[in-house]
């Protein structure tokens, strides 16, 4: 199963619509942060002011890695029969399974959380840091982002395995960017929302989101300057909660999506 | 049980049905797609309760996930044993919702905590009130708790709007969520409690006289005017002390429109709560109050009324017949005779640009409207302007100095300070007295469009907010007259929310000031606002009753009138 693992590796490092896709996403959230940014004081607000702003819309958009890595390892080997020229060679499907499971939930997560954290790195270099939020606390959260990312991602190679098909992955990227923003923008009244804040325990939206989501009390001037208070701890068995419930998820989708594969006819 | 539950219950058993039916067919077809279905069970469970999950449904999602575990299994056999243990262990849910108390229980104690402590940690009139939070936490916590248990809904608005009318304060306020508009609206019925034909106002002179009467009453020689003496044996402001209504800030929603369609107040000005000192009390008793009067001749009555009813409809219309004005559009002119028109401002408010911007030309639109049609009433023939501010609900302060602009004698005018925000403190900046500091001034430039033409406002107790700042403003200068049988609310800081999980709570968290950098308008311990003194109150008296209630005229507009002849 290692050269398998290695391979899959190789192939992600090596793919340049991979490298691609990530720039893109990229350059996607820094313009937007840039052109979200409010100057109306000639003075950029600092990172640790803009990040609980705008974070969700970051991590919302970082989302697409892990389906688009996922995709590629795991969809395009069974579009080309790549899985299947390996089971006829002889190796065993656990080994065909975990080795593209395992890679990429080790790489999609890291992506997802380093394209979200990336762009913060470079305004904060640019604009400054600031005190709004401790960065200890930014960085726990941003840390604790790789447990609903590896949960969403086995949700992923639970779907490829199930499909056999990249455009499972397509449209599970767009899906669940689309789910994102809805959360994120708070129309609960849409039925696919509201669904989704039930799927909570499935798909980790919530946990990540409510990672993005800083507690604030916002109040104005009558200048309608807006001032910002936050709350950014997070309670123990927040993120207990997040951590455990990410592990066993995980757990359950890659255990189903073995079984299916395991008896799965490849035809 | 809620129905929701019980399609999801149901749903969930047919499924399980359905997986009995299929553990057979899925052997048959050889097709691994189909084991997806043993999967479905669990998505369902939770996607149907809309309400999101609840420790009492738990039954129902051990039940899926037994019948799920049919997907691990390839003997058919097995599969329809977990289909049948999971329809089984489904349906306890029904006993476990019914038997458990807190079935989808709303944790009404939890939303006060919430909310109080937000308000408590943002509320900016905290010491010029004088607000103990911890009696206040002391009182209610237990109110809460208590409701928390009984799931009353009702309780929740009527102990929500006792609490909000601790602060005097027009800008503090609970607003329900709709599911809890007609628990709410029958909560606030049954505390104004019955009607025995009549509703009681206090006169300017002190006395208490007979409202709105019922013509039943006519028998007694009770008719609107007629002067109560007592109530039951008491005094009426006495007895509307004791009316579960009383101090209450709350009001009543439409179930569908969600549209105010009554409101009770805890006012600010001491002044404002005096003059419906006595409206209360018509509600309180049995089957039948005892009333005194005095009859025609001057000579103290008695007549046992009977209950006909609930005082809610006739504690609506007195309210409404008494703070007057009518159903208009906001900004809309009327010429109301040859010299006089009248503009009527229902709130603080142009159109949501204007209103989301501190620009100083972000009025100059409406200031064009404004003027534009000041100039032709001009050619028409007007000279003076009466201004209805009476129950305006308040808005943008900006908007009040462009309305102003165009009738304020020439030269710069002041209107309010902001306060000095400390990022540090993440709280408005105190200096080492415990007073806010003062930030920029806000001023405008006057027109005076009338020329020698007056201005009358007319104002209520419900002018609040940017109404009152517009009273606040207007009301020294010499070219302006202010009416009222009451001075207006007394609320002038702006206003903010927190939302919790069965209703909105609003407070003043925004700091403006005076001049001198004391609190702009709002009253403090002593419960006297710094608008309104320049009210002048007309007094409520037999005349007055007469007019609003036997020949239903708007008093107060024609005393502007009046005003404005002489």
């Amino acid at each position: 199963m290692t050269d398998i693992i290695r391979f899959q590796f190789r192939q992600l490092f090596r793919t340049r619509i991979v490298h691609l896709a990530n720039i893109m996403m990229l350059c996607i959230i820094f313009i937007l942060l840039f052109l979200s940014s409010d100057t109306s004081d000639e003075i950029r607000e600092t990172m640790t002011a803009y990040l609980p702003q705008t974070i969700s819309f970051a991590a919302a958009i970082a989302l697409m890695a892990p389906l688009i890595m996922i995709g590629i390892v795991c969809g395009d080997d069974f579009q080309d029969k790549t899985i299947n020229h390996e089971l006829t060679a002889g190796r065993s499907r656990a080994a065909s399974f975990f080795g593209r499971a395992i890679p990429v939930m080790i790489a999609a997560p890291l992506t997802a959380v380093s394209l979200t954290s990336i762009p913060y790195v470079i305004y904060g270099a640019l604009f400054g840091i600031g005190d709004t939020i401790p960065l200890s606390n930014i960085i726990l959260r941003i840390l604790l982002m790789l447990f609903p990312m590896l949960r969403l991602s086995a949700f992923f190679i639970f779907l490829i395995f199930v499909t056999k098909k990249q455009l499972a992955a397509v449209i599970g990227a767009l899906g669940t960017t689309l789910l994102t923003i809805g959360l994120i923008s708070g129309e609960a009244s849409l039925p696919f929302v509201t669904a989704a804040q039930h799927f909570h325990g499935m798909l980790s939206l919530t946990d990540l989101l409510n990672l993005c989501k800083f507690d604030n009390w916002r109040t104005y001037d009558l200048t309608l300057k807006s001032f910002y208070t936050y709350y950014p701890e997070l309670p123990a068995s927040q993120i207990v909660l997040i951590i455990v419930s990410s592990l066993i998820m995980t757990a359950v989708w890659l255990l189903l999506g073995y079984h299916f594969f395991h008896v799965d006819d490849m035809n | 049980m809620q129905t929701i539950d019980l399609i999801a219950v149901a749903v969930c058993v047919l499924g399980c049905g359905g997986l009995w039916r299929l553990a057979d067919h899925a052997d048959r077809v050889k097709s691994t797609k189909w084991k997806l279905l043993w999967l479905l069970l669990p998505v369902l469970s939770f996607v149907i309760t809309k309400r999101g999950p609840d420790i009492s449904l738990l039954p129902l999602y051990l039940g899926a996930v037994i019948a799920a575990l049919g997907f691990f299994t390839e003997i058919a056999a097995n599969r329809k044993k977990l289909a049948v243990s999971g329809a089984l262990c489904i349906l306890l849910s029904i006993p476990a919702c019914d038997l458990n108390p807190r079935y989808r229980a709303k944790g009404y104690l939890k939303d006060f905590e919430a909310l109080f402590s937000c308000m408590r940690e943002h509320y900016v009139l905290t010491e010029h009130k004088g607000i103990d939070w911890d009696a206040l936490y002391a009182k209610y916590q237990p109110l809460f708790a208590e409701i928390d248990r009984t799931q009353d809904a009702g309780q929740n608005a009527l102990v929500w709007g006792a609490l909000t009318g601790e602060f005097h304060d027009g800008h503090v306020g609970y607003s329900h969520f709709k599911d809890d508009n007609d628990a709410a609206a029958a909560a606030v019925r049954n505390a104004l409690g019955n009607d025995y034909g009549l509703a009681v106002m206090r006169c300017t002179d002190g006395s208490f006289a007979a409202v709105n009467t019922d013509e039943s009453l006519a028998k007694f020689g009770i008719r609107n005017g007629t002067v109560i003496t007592k109530w039951d044996g008491k005094s009426p402001d006495a007895v509307s002390r004791t009316s579960p209504a009383y101090g209450l800030s709350t009001f009543v929603a439409d179930t569908d429109s969600g549209e105010v369609i009554f409101r009770l107040d805890s006012y600010p000005d001491i002044d404002n709560e005096i003059f419906w000192s006595g409206v209360l009390a018509a509600g309180v008793g049995g089957e039948s109050v005892t009333v005194t009067y005095l009859d025609a001749s001057g000579k103290e009555q008695t007549a046992v009324l009977p209950k006909i009813g609930e005082f809610y409809d006739r504690c609506v219309q007195t309210f409404r017949t008494i703070n007057q004005g009518v159903q208009a559009g906001n900004l809309q002119w009327t010429k109301i005779n040859r010299t006089t028109a009248c503009l009527r401002l229902k709130g603080m408010s142009y159109d949501a640009k204007s209103y989301s911007s501190a620009e100083t030309d972000a009025f100059d639109e409406m200031k064009d409207e404004i003027r534009s049609t000041i100039l032709r009433y001009q050619t028409e023939g007007v000279r003076d302007v009466v201004i209805d501010l009476r129950s305006n609900e308040g808005g943008s302060p900006h908007m009040v100095d462009g309305v102003v602009s165009m009738f304020a004698p020439k030269g710069e005018h002041f209107n309010m300070c902001t306060a000095v925000w400390d990022d540090k403190k993440h709280s408005w900046a105190t200096n080492e007295t415990g007073s806010y500091i003062k930030g920029k001034e806000i001023a405008f430039q006057g027109e005076q469009l009338l020329g020698d033409g007056r201005v009358i406002l007319l104002v209520n107790s419900e002018t609040v907010s940017a109404g009152d700042d517009m009273v606040k403003i207007m009301e020294d200068m010499e070219n302006v007259t202010v009416l009222g049988f009451t001075e207006p609310n007394g609320s002038c800081q702006a206003v903010n929310f927190k939302i919790g999980d069965f209703g909105t709570l609003s407070f003043s968290s925004c700091v403006t000031l005076d001049r001198d950098g004391s609190i702009f308008i709002d009253s403090g311990i002593d419960r006297q606002s710094t608008d309104g003194s320049g009210v002048q109150i007309i007094p409520f008296d037999e005349t007055a009753i007469h007019a609003l209630f036997d020949e239903h005229q708007d008093y107060l507009m024609d005393k502007a009138l009046e005003m404005l002849k002489q």
